[in-house]
Parts: structure tokens; sequence; C-alpha cells
């Protein structure tokens, strides 16, 4: 079994008038140190796959191990603690609070898993100088372009060092040279550091430069 | 009410209205022609109710204060009147002798007044009733009970007169638990209540007394516990008399008793009998035409009529011609009469009145009776000898008639003597007086209703101005909430003044709920204070029938929507400058700089506007494709141009005068103007506006040097710039209210100051902080650096408070304002602390003091205590002193001046040794402790000292003096003071009497606040003064006794009121008296308190308001950290403490400068009262800090939950 394996999972939403079954029995099995992308049309259950397998969202029935511990299993604050120190998050809007500056975005994971504060700091320089933005750490979201902002989620994904990184769309807002300096930075970071990472994409050409590709349609795995 | 703040509340209710009118109207115009705005602004309230309430409860506190302001002054103002109505019933005037007894007391009337009266009402309809009266103050017991009255009032009135005068009604009273429960019913009620007593008619007559028979007011029953058939026993001098109660009857009309003053009713025959003074009277009193309310119409007119009927026309006369002579006389009674800081409407009135017969040389009754009425007199003469008066006219430099420069310089001595003159023939004028009583009861219900009104009005304008804040703050949050959709309809073409149209029309649509909400909330908070004031006098004579005039309504509902939809206008303007891009892409407005307009284009903007017509037709033509839209173009293009162009003119003109006044050198250029103006003015608010005015200039001064010599980036000239402005106003306004007077001399100050004061300080610190929020976010990440669990959640708490400079900085001024002016209250109670601390120097070492009547004097006390009393003996006391008071006039011999009234204590040896109070000024050479300046007194009787009350004060807030004021010393002088000389004139026969007395001390303040009753200058010295100038002996009125270890005070009180009942001696606890009067005190400053607090509301509104906002704002990043591994808690405890750090803020801004001020304010205090002790009442402070950071974390435990229930999924989704 893989790093993470997910069993007949099915995640429906229930409007007043109407359900829509997002995921309808889906399976999936990823290895660890394996780079997948999640690929489909608009509304085929990509996203709503990525947040039910990171746990940020709960499923309607189904079983999700992740290392072998089954997610539902997990207390709301549980998971937020696994989350804290097993995971990294990178959003196609990169999610980064305006008000804190490079560094300090980068030193959220660490500091809400109770590093003592300088090794955050210290932690957070790396993160930054392995993304290149060691010059950017003390600007604010605000002030960088989008592709620097994107490449200051992936150093706060990775800063702690998770054993998985989840990507939902990274480079959905990036120009074309920009979207390509994110996936060198992505793929190299998976082979140095055999990190999993599951991203979920719309581009070719992300697809094409993962080592395995899952596509999806009507919430369910083709 | 008829008038607040020195305006007429029906004009301002008129003006208010048509103002408020004219802008709904404007306003519904607007959506009428554009209706798409007033879908698109109405559709946005119902969307988020929660949010909509909260938007109306900010709203309507505004309204709400005013509407309680002037609620709780109408409630008063009508219970006064009406309790006036019931106790005078059907007497509008009242005539009494001129001539006062030394005690004070009225003599009887000259003889021929009933008759002179009596022939003058038979051919003169508007009186329907005269009766003729003699009122005293005896001791009355009742044989059955043992209980006393020592003051009772007694009444005697002639049965046939008492026609027209209202009926006397009958008890039917009853004890309800017990004996002391008393109640008096109607014959309407409940049979059931009467228990047994037999139903009578409910009306009785005075003709039914017979003989002996008395009629007891209710109030006196209850303190005589006196039923139908008891006896009485009746002391009036060196006699007792056996009086029969007739019957027990209701307080109100001729029964008195309305003015908490127990009474009895007998036939006048009798009571003359029983004074042996047959035929003599004291009263007279007046029933006009019409009921209890409507003869009060008549009431000038009555009292006109008959003062001419008792005056001497040719005194009159002479003293009309004598006013008439002095043309500087006349200009300024027409000033006074303009003076709009002269509140009393009635005396402007008759000034006015009195001037224009004068100019016209018209000697007619109405200018008669004004002559005639001594306290008309007493006033206008007070006019033309007040310095302030004279130098205000001289100031102005008024124009006479016939081109004449009239001058307080040329025309000083005439005005002086003229003064004189007149002060010295109005005695002689008329032998009586003629008081409306009733009108007069009106005016003081109006006097009190409005002050208590202003004193609201002013403690609530804090929280008023809070409010306002609070609507700016939810308007731009609101704007935040909406800039996409903004954005949206901006880029398909709104235009900026569609923006403020359509903030404007759901700002309207909140204003006028929040409006009618906030008055009728308003109205219900005035009847629960008035009823707490109620509580606090604890008085059952007083009534309170809570009322609320239309014309209060009007005012607070038109003031409250005026003064929200004005604040909606202007933070929609603010609103409305939004750039499209940064809307829509929810960017920062840092990012986007609009170019500035230059001063060229704004002059030619100008130029465009004062030919607008022109401008119009150039590029406009009437002219449309349509024939009907052409005519009605053609119609409304006039009005269209007519309000156009105006507006035009106004809007580029002050935008000239912004782009000046922005410019560095206006600021302290204008600053300079009024710190000149506030000086030749003498005003203070003008100086310290000009000298704010100065140092905001000076930092604009800097902002344009720093550039030229300095290498700092934008942002940190910035910094520099707002902090140099905020420092150095936090200074400027926290310093001493005197602090420049070496440089302004002494400027005059109103209660606005306090107001402008504390608005001043706390938006220069909150300008200050705000200008530093990196730095202060630096030290505090620094502090909690080391916690690095909680590092995460306090950075980003700080963090975004601190983003968001504008919203932060209204919050931390709201909450600052709030706690600034609760911490005030709070300290300057703490001050009056000085009574439970020093309580010798209030009570001079006495446990009780007493008095008596005059007219029943104790001959010898220990004496007369032996006989009268087994239960009290002398040995009771470790010692007693007698004092009497006598009415004098003084002046300070060096100045020669006018005689001013003073009260002249003089004690005996007994008092000079026993009493305790300090003296604060002596003269070395008399003694340099307070016991040696007492013993001086005793030694050399010719000497005395003055009571804190006798020097000139310079309180801002003090009322005008009349009475006499030291002008060698002043309270602020240095303890070692000069001895100086005073004459005082006494009139006790026939003739004046003026004697000298040295003055060698100053009596403590403080020991005026209780012993010495009121603030009038009083003299002490000792007895052997009253044998020099009375022809015959005068008795000691008022006793102090210090009580030995055997009984206590309290047991002592009531029996020392029994042993000397003939004498009609009322006791006092003194200590009980000052414990009380200083719980009074207290609950009076805590109910102001808490109406301050009514601001504390707002705060927190705020803080919840800004919390929701937070969630919905933030949601994104909630889901995000949520991703990322923060825990549900986390989320809530970020929310909270965020909450908690900015209350904390601004709570800590208010205690500072709250304690900064008050010190101020103790400063200015000392200078008048002596010996008031400074401290910081910290258990309060605590308490008022807790109470507001634990109501702002309560206030977001709601928001906090919602955002931790965040599911991140669902939040990364939304957009």
């Amino acid at each position: 079994m893989g790093i993470i394996a997910a069993n007949n999972i099915t995640k429906i939403y229930k409007a007043s008038t109407f359900e829509v079954n997002a995921l309808a029995g889906v399976d999936l099995d990823v290895k660890e140190g394996e780079m997948i992308a999640i690929m489909g049309p608009s509304g085929c259950g990509k996203t709503t796959l990525l947040n039910c397998l990171s746990g940020i969202d709960s499923v309607t029935s189904g079983s999700i191990q992740i290392n072998n511990t089954e997610l539902s299993s997990m207390t709301d604050n549980a998971l937020s603690e696994f989350r804290a120190t097993s995971m990294g998050f990178i959003f196609q809007t990169y999610n980064l609070l305006p008000v804190l500056n490079a560094q300090e975005n980068v030193e959220l994971p660490l500091l809400v898993s109770g590093t003592p504060s300088s090794k955050a700091k210290r932690a957070a320089r790396e993160a930054l100088d392995l993304v290149g933005l060691i010059d950017w750490a003390n600007h604010k979201p605000a002030e960088l372009s989008g592709g620097q902002q994107q490449r200051v989620t992936v150093a706060r994904a990775l800063v702690n060092k998770p054993a998985i990184v989840w990507a939902d769309e990274p480079t959905g807002n990036l120009d074309s040279g920009t979207e390509k300096e994110i996936m060198d930075l992505l793929c190299r970071l998976n082979e140095e550091n055999h990190q999993t990472f599951v991203v979920v994409t719309h581009s070719d050409y992300v697809g094409g430069r993962t080592q395995k590709i899952v596509n999806m349609k009507d919430g369910k795995i083709l | 009410m008829q008038s607040l703040f020195g305006i007429s509340t029906a004009t301002l209710a008129l003006w208010l209205a048509i103002f408020a009118g004219t802008s709904i109207l404007l306003i519904l115009t607007l959506g009428f022609l554009q209706k798409i705005l007033v879908k698109l602004s109405l559709r946005n309230i119902p969307r988020r109710t929660a949010q909509s309430i909260l938007i109306i409860i900010g709203l309507m506190l505004s309204t709400t204060i005013i509407a309680a302001s002037l609620g709780i002054g109408d409630t008063v103002n009508h219970s006064i009147k009406m309790t006036v109505f019931n106790s005078l019933g059907k007497t509008d005037e009242t005539i009494t002798a001129r001539q006062l007894s030394i005690y004070g007391t009225r003599e009887y009337l000259p003889d021929e007044t009933w008759n002179k009266i009596q022939t003058r009402a038979l051919t003169y309809n508007n009186i329907d009733g005269l009766m003729p009266a003699v009122r005293k103050t005896f001791p009355v017991t009742n044989i059955r009970t043992n209980r006393s009255e020592t003051r009772m009032a007694i009444s005697a009135y002639d049965p046939s007169q008492e026609n027209n005068f209202g009926p006397i009604v009958n008890c039917f009273s009853r004890y309800l638990k017990e004996e002391s429960d008393y109640e008096c019913l109607d014959a309407g009620d409940n049979p059931e209540s009467y228990r047994g007593w037999e139903a009578l008619s409910n009306n009785i007559s005075l003709k039914s007394l017979k003989g002996r028979e008395i009629f007891l007011n209710q109030d006196a029953a209850k303190k005589l516990d006196a039923r139908e058939g008891d006896v009485l026993n009746l002391y009036t001098g060196g006699k007792k008399t056996n009086l029969t109660v007739k019957h027990v009857v209701k307080n109100g009309g001729l029964a008195g008793g309305g003015d908490s003053r127990p009474g009895l009713i007998i036939k006048l025959d009798s009571f003359q009998s029983i004074l042996d003074a047959p035929n003599k009277i004291t009263h007279i009193l007046i029933s006009n035409k019409g009921d209890a309310i409507t003869g009060l119409e008549l009431s000038n007119e009555v009292t006109t009529l008959v003062r001419n009927l008792f005056v001497d026309n040719e005194k009159a006369q002479n003293m009309f011609e004598q006013i008439r002579s002095n043309n500087t006389a006349i200009n300024m009674f027409e000033e006074k009469a303009k003076d709009n800081q002269e509140t009393d409407e009635a005396f402007k009135t008759k000034l006015n009145s009195l001037t224009n017969s004068l100019k016209n040389n018209s000697f007619n009754e109405e200018s008669i009776s004004l002559l005639s009425e001594e306290t008309f007199i007493f006033r206008i003469t007070s006019i033309l000898k007040d310095p302030s008066e004279l130098e205000e006219t001289y100031l102005k430099d008024i124009s006479c008639p016939g081109n004449i420069k009239c001058s307080y310089y040329e025309n000083r001595d005439s005005l002086n003597n003229l003064a004189n003159s007149i002060l010295a023939l109005s005695p002689q004028l008329s032998q009586v007086r003629i008081d409306e009583s009733k009108a007069d009861g009106i005016k003081l219900a109006e006097t009190i209703g409005n002050s208590i009104t202003s004193i609201f009005t002013i403690f609530g304008s804090f929280s008023i101005i809070v409010g306002l804040l609070l609507i700016f703050l939810v308007f731009v949050l609101l704007a935040a909430a909406r800039s996409t959709e903004m954005g949206m309809s901006r880029a398909l073409g709104l235009k900026r003044l569609d923006l403020i149209k359509l903030f404007t029309l759901e700002g309207t649509a909140y204003a006028v709920g929040a409006a009618i909400i906030g008055t009728v909330i308003g109205i219900g908070i005035s009847f629960i204070l008035v009823k707490s004031i109620q509580n606090i006098i604890e008085t059952d004579q007083f009534s309170i029938v809570p009322y609320f005039s239309v014309t209060s309504i009007t005012i607070a509902f038109c003031a409250g929507l005026l003064l929200t939809l004005l604040t909606v206008i202007l933070s929609s303007y603010r609103v409305s400058k939004l750039n499209i891009v940064v809307a829509i892409r929810g960017l920062s407005e840092e990012m986007v700089q609009s170019l500035p307009v230059t001063f060229k284009e704004r002059l030619l903007q100008f130029s465009k506007a004062l030919i607008y017509p022109y401008y119009h037709f150039s590029t406009n033509t009437p002219i449309k494709k349509n024939i009907i839209k052409s005519i009605i173009n053609i119609l409304i293009t006039p009005f269209k141009i007519l309000f156009l162009w105006p507006k035009n003119i106004f809007l580029s003109l002050l935008q000239i005068i912004i782009a000046i006044l922005s410019k560095w050198w206006t600021s302290p250029f204008i600053g300079i103007v009024l710190i000149y103006l506030g000086i030749i003015s003498s005003s203070y608010a003008l100086f310290v506006i000009g000298a704010s005015i100065v140092l905001i200039g000076l930092g604009l001064l800097l902002k344009w040097i720093l550039p030229k010599r300095t290498k700092l980036n934008k942002e940190n000239i910035t910094r520099i710039v707002y902090s140099f402005q905020g420092l150095t106003l936090v200074v400027f306004w926290s310093l001493p209210f005197d602090a420049f007077e070496f440089l302004t001399g002494e400027l005059s100050a109103g209660p606005e100051v306090f107001i402008l004061g504390g608005i001043g300080v706390i938006v220069s610190a909150v300008w200050l902080i705000m200008a530093n929020t990196v730095i202060l976010e630096y030290l505090i990440t620094g502090i909690i650096g080391s916690f690095s669990g909680l590092k995460a959640i306090l950075k980003t708490a700080i963090a975004y408070p601190m983003a968001s400079k504008f919203r932060t900085g209204i919050t931390l001024g709201m909450f600052a304002i709030v706690v600034f002016n609760l911490i005030i209250f709070a300290v300057l109670n703490n001050l009056q602390d000085i009574r439970s601390l020093e309580p010798t120097r209030i009570t001079g070492g006495f446990d009780i003091s007493a008095n008596i009547n005059p007219e029943l004097p104790i001959k010898n006390f220990e004496q007369e205590l032996k006989n009268n009393s087994l239960l009290l003996s002398i040995s009771d006391f470790n010692s007693y002193s007698r004092t009497v008071s006598l009415p004098g006039k003084a002046r300070e011999k060096s100045e020669k001046g006018k005689f001013r009234n003073i009260s002249i204590k003089s004690v005996d040896s007994g008092y000079l040794k026993e009493n305790l109070f300090q003296i604060t000024h002596y003269d070395p050479q008399y003694g340099t402790s307070s016991r040696e300046i007492w013993n001086a007194l005793e030694t050399d009787k010719s000497l005395a000292i003055l009571n804190g009350s006798s020097l000139s004060t310079d309180d801002p807030f003090g009322a005008g003096r009349t009475d006499f004021q030291a002008t060698a010393i002043k309270l602020s002088d240095p303890t070692e003071i000069q001895a100086f000389d005073i004459e005082l004139q006494t009139t006790i026969g026939k003739s004046p009497v003026i004697n000298t007395r040295k003055i060698i001390g100053i009596l403590d303040t403080q020991a005026d606040s209780l012993t010495w009753g009121g603030q009038g200058a009083t003299l002490i010295t000792h007895y052997d003064f009253v044998k020099e100038v009375a022809p015959f002996e005068i008795p000691y009125t008022n006793y102090f006794f210090k009580v030995s270890d055997e009984k206590s005070t309290a047991d002592i009180v009531p029996l020392l009121e029994t042993s000397f009942i003939k004498n009609s001696l009322k006791a006092l606890d003194i200590k009980t008296q000052i414990i009380q009067s200083q719980a009074q005190q207290d609950s009076f400053t805590q109910l102001f308190q808490a109406f301050a607090g009514l601001g504390l509301i707002v705060g927190i509104a705020a803080i919840g308001v800004i919390s929701l906002r937070g969630v919905v704002e933030r949601r994104k990043h909630i889901g995000m950290m949520k991703a990322i591994g923060f825990k549900s808690y986390l989320i809530q405890f970020q929310f909270l403490f965020e909450s908690a750090f900015v209350t904390f803020l601004g709570t800590i801004i208010g205690v500072i400068f709250g304690i900064i001020t008050s010190v101020n304010i103790y400063n200015e205090i000392s200078k008048e009262v002596q010996g008031l002790q400074f401290s910081i009442p910290w258990g309060e402070v605590a308490i008022i800090t807790s109470l507001v950071i634990v109501s702002a974390i309560l206030t977001t435990i709601l928001p906090a939950r919602q955002a931790s229930k965040i599911i991140p999924a669902d939040a990364l989704r939304f957009e």
C-alpha cells in the first residue's frame, strides 16, 4: 500500500433541492516519492479529491489512509496537527497572509507546530533561499509578482519538510515562462527530497512533467 | 423646555425639521430620478440581517443619547411644573411685606394693604380671588403619640375668602403595613381600602373649622402620626395652645406641604388671637381668573397692576428719569438683552421692555412694575457695576444716541453713581413685595430642566462623537465588503457621484430607521435616569411624571438623522474615491497612486464654475429629438443651473482652499491668526485650536524640508512627520490649562474646553500610535518572540489591525474617548473623599449642629435643658457653642467700593475655643496656626476671618457672583497674608451702622460645605459685634455640640429636639449628614458615569462589526491557515486576542490621558477649593479597564467561533 490509499470514496454536496455527487467511488494509490497529476475538465471533482485526500474536507463514505493512518478516525485538532507536521499546500491563488512578509509567511507552519522561533526563522530563510527569494524575505505579498508569490507558497509548503505536498493548480495564475520555472522547482525538490507530490492541474505541460497522470470525469477516475 | 444652550428649542426644532425635511426630500427626488440606484441600495439591506441590525444599533446611539438628554430635561421640567401647580393650586401671586426681620423672616403687611387690593380687585376682572393670610413656622407636638414637628408651617386663612382658591381635599387616610407607611386616598378609590373610615364628602370647607380646630396636611399627619380628633400642642413663644385635628387633608393648594414642609391650616382670626396680633396679616394670596394652569397666563398683567397699585409713582418716575439721562446705561441694557450667553429669556424681555420705555420716554405701568421689582433692580444695577459687563461694552465701542462715543472708562463713575442711586431709591418705591409665585416656580422648572439637559448633553457629547465615528466606520467597512461589486459597477459606467448617491440612499434608509428607534429608546433611557435621580434625592415630595415634548422629539429625531446623514455622506464620499482596478482585483490602495491635480487645474475648474451658465449652454443643447423631452428640458434647465451654479462654485472653491491649506506655510499662518484672536478675545478655545494648527503646520514644514535635506525614503519621512505632529500635539494637549498664561494672560473657558481637550488629546495620541505601528509591532512580537507556540497567532492577531490603519485608528479612538471620559469621572469623584479622610475639616470637631426659630429664643441653655429633659443632661455634652448670623453688607476699606451682601456670623467664646476648623491663609502677626488665629479672635474682638467663598474666584464654570468678594487676596495666594480692614454695614435699628473689622485669616473652604451652609460670603467674628450694632438683645440661633461618650449622637439628636421643642430646635447629626451627602454625590457621579458609559456600547458594537467583517474578509486566509495546520481554537484565540489587543490599546490611551487631564482639572479646582487630595482610584480604573476589555472579548466570541468553524475546503473555494 502506498503513502496515500483511497478506497471507494464518495463526496456528496447537498443543497436544499438537489444533490451533487462530486466523487462517486474513487480508488487511488500513490507511492511514496511519487509525483502525480490529477487532470480532467472543470467540475470533474479534481479539487474535491485533493481536499478530501489532504484532510481539509471530509468524505461522505469510503476510506482514506495516509501513511497507514485512517483520516476519518482523526479529530479536527489531530488532523490539523497532522497537516502541520506531514503536509504542505500550494494553492492557485497563493493564499499568503497579506499582513505578513515573505519570511513570516513561510515561518507560519513551523511556528504553529511548536518549532522554536529562532529555528523557524532559520528554516524559513533556507526555504526562501531554496526557491531563490532570499532577497525578498522582508517584502509583503503585495510587493511580489505572481511567480514570486507562488514561490513563497512553495517555500511555505516545504519548510516543515512534509512527506506529501498538495498542489492545487500551482501554475494556474502564471504565464508559461513562470509555469516552467515553478515546475522545474517542484520536480527538483521531488527528486532531491523524495517527497510525494499530488498536483491538480488543467495544464498539459504540468501533467507532462509528473510521473503519473490520473484522469477524472464526473467524479470518477477513468 | 424653552431653550437649549441659549437657543429657543422651538426655533431649533423648526430649523432642524426644515433641514431634515429638505434633505430627505432631496434624497427621495434623487431616488425617484435614478430608480436603479434605489433598487441597488435597498436590496443590500436584507442581504445580511445580522449586519443590518448591528448597523442600525450603531447608527441609533447618537440619537438615543440626544433624546435621553432632552427627555431627562423635559421630564424634570414637567415634573417640577406639576409640583408647582399642585402645591400652589389657585394661588398665582403673593403679596408680602418688603421689610424683612433681621432673621430674614417677613414682617406683617402694612395695615392698609388688604383694603387697597380688595377695593381694586372689585373693578378688575382678571383677579378672581384674594386671600388674607398669616404664615408662620412654629413647633407642634401630638399629645397622643408624643411625636413632634419643630418646623410646622402654619397657614391661617379667612374662610370667607376661600372661593376660587381651589378645594381642600379630605384625605381618607389609612396605614399600610406599619404606622409610618401612610397613604392618602381619594374618595374614588376602592372602598375596601378605607377599612372602616367613614366616607365623608371629598371637598371640605374652611368654614367648617371652629375655634382651635385645624386641618392637618398629609405630610404633617405622617410626621406627627396624627388622626382626626388628635389634640396638638402649638408653641408660640412662651405660649402653649391646644389645637384639635378636624381633618387630615391632601397636600397641595392652600394645604401646602408640596414644598416638603408639613403644615396645618387654621382660621385666620383664631391664629391672630393666638399670636396676639389682631387684624395683622403676613401674606395676601392672589388667584387669577381661570384655573390653576390658565391663570398663569395673566400673571404678568396682574403683577404689573398690583405693583402699580402699591408703588410711589413720584419716586418711580425719579428713578426712571435718572436712568433715562444716562445713555451708556441704556446702551448697556440693550447690549445685555442681545447677549446670547444670557439664557434667561424672561430677563431679556423685561430688559427690552425697559429699554424701549426709556428710549421713547414712556413712563408707563410696565416700566413702573419693572422698577418696583426687587430682583430686576438688583440685576440691572449688577450690569452697571459689573466690570466684565463694562469691559465687554467698552471693547465693542458702541455708539450712543447722538453719536457720543461711550466707553467704560469715560462713564465708570456716572454708572456707579447711577447704580447706587437706584439701589438707594428702590426700597422707598413700595412697602410691599409682589411675587409671581407660580410663574417663578415655572421659570425655575424651566431653568433646572435646561441645566440638566445641558449637563447630560455635555457628558453625552463624547458618546455622540463615538457614535458618529462608528457610523463612519460602518460605512467604510460596508464599502470594503462591496469593493468588487462597486468596482464592477464603476467599470460598467456608474459615476463616482452615483456611488455617493448609492451609499447615501442606503444610509438614509438606515438613518431614518435608526433615528426612529434611537428616539424611542432615548425616551425610555431618560425616564430610567430621572427615576434614578428621584431615588438618589429620596423625596416623595417630587414625583416623576414621564414627559417628552413634541419639540424635543423633533429635535432628537432630526438632529440624530442629520448627524447620521452628514456622516453617511462624508463616508460615502471617501468610499467613492475607489480605484476601479484596485476594487475589482482586491489590490492594495497603495498600489495605485492617482496623479495630483495641479493648482492651475483647480483655478481652471473654479473659472469654469464662475461662468457655469455659459459653459452649460455651450456644451448642452436643450433641444432634443423628442419635442416633449425638449419642452421639459427647456423648463427644468433654469432650475438645474440655479442649483448647479452655486454648487460648482462652492466645490471648486473648496478644492482651492484645501489645496492652499495643504501647503506647509498656510497652517502656521492660520494658526497664528487664531492664537492672536484667542488672546485678544480671551478665548481659550480659539487659542488652543490655533496652537494645534501651528503644530500641524510645523509637521508639514518638516515634510517639505526633509526630502530636500535628507535621503530618507517617503515612508520614513511620513512616519517622522506624523510622529512629530502626534507627539507635539499630545504634549501640548496634556499641558496644564494655565501653562501658557504667562504669555496669553488669563483666558476664559467654558465646558466646551473639556470636550475639545478630550478629543484633542485622544486624536493626537491615536495619530502618534498609528504613525508608529511598525515600532509597536516590532516591540510586541519581540516581547512574545520567546513563546513560539503562540507567536504565529499573536503575530497575525497584531499584524491585521496594524495593517488596517484607518479602521484600527477609529476603533482605538472610540475606546480611548469612552475610557477617557469614564476615568475622569472616576478620578474626580475620588477627590471628594476628603470628607471621609479628614471629616474634622468639615465638622470643625462638632458632632451636632442645631438651630432654633429666632422668634423662640433659648434664654439659658443649661438651665432650660435641666428643666425640660429628664433623659438628657449637660454632662452628655463635652461642650456646646453658639452663633448667630446677621445679614449685612461689606466692602474693603481701602477700595471704598459698593457695599455688597455678606452674612456676619457672630460666635461665642466657646465656639472660638472649641472649633477645629482650619485657617488656610493667615497674617503671621496674629498667629501661625489655625488655633492661634481662633484664639486671636477671642482676645481681640475687632478681628475677624472670612470664609473661602468671600474671595474672588476664577472658576470658569462658576456662576457670576453678586455678594461680597474680597480682592485683596485670592484663594491661590500663599498661606501668609497681610491683614486688611473691612467695613461692615448692618441695619438692625432704624439707621445703618458701619463698623470696621480687621481680617486676619481665611477659613478653609471645606468648612463651607456643611456647617456654614451654602457658598455665600461670610465673615466670622466675636459675638461682641452684635452688641455693638444691635439696639436690643439678639439671641444665638445656632448651637454646636460635642457629645460625650455616654450616649451616641444618634440618640441625643431626637432628645435634644424634644427638650427644646418650644424653641423649634432642629438638630443634625453632622457626621451622618456628611456620609449621606457624600453618598448622594457619589450616586449622582455614578449616574453621570453610567450615562457617559453609553459610549461603551458604541465601542463594543464597533468591535463586533469589525470582527464580523474580519471573518468575511479573511475567510480564505483562515481556510489556508487551517489547511497548513492551525487548530480551530487557535483561530478563535487569534480573533479574541485581536479584539482584546485593540481594546487594550484604546483603553490604555484613555486611562493615561484621562488621568493626565484629571490632574489638570484637579489643579484648576484646587486653586479654588483648598485641601483636596488627588489620588487615582486604581480599583475603579481596573474595573473600567477590565469591563471594557471583557465586553469587547465577549462581543468577539461569536465571530471568533464562526471563524474557527470555517471548513478549509469551503473557504479556499470561496470567492
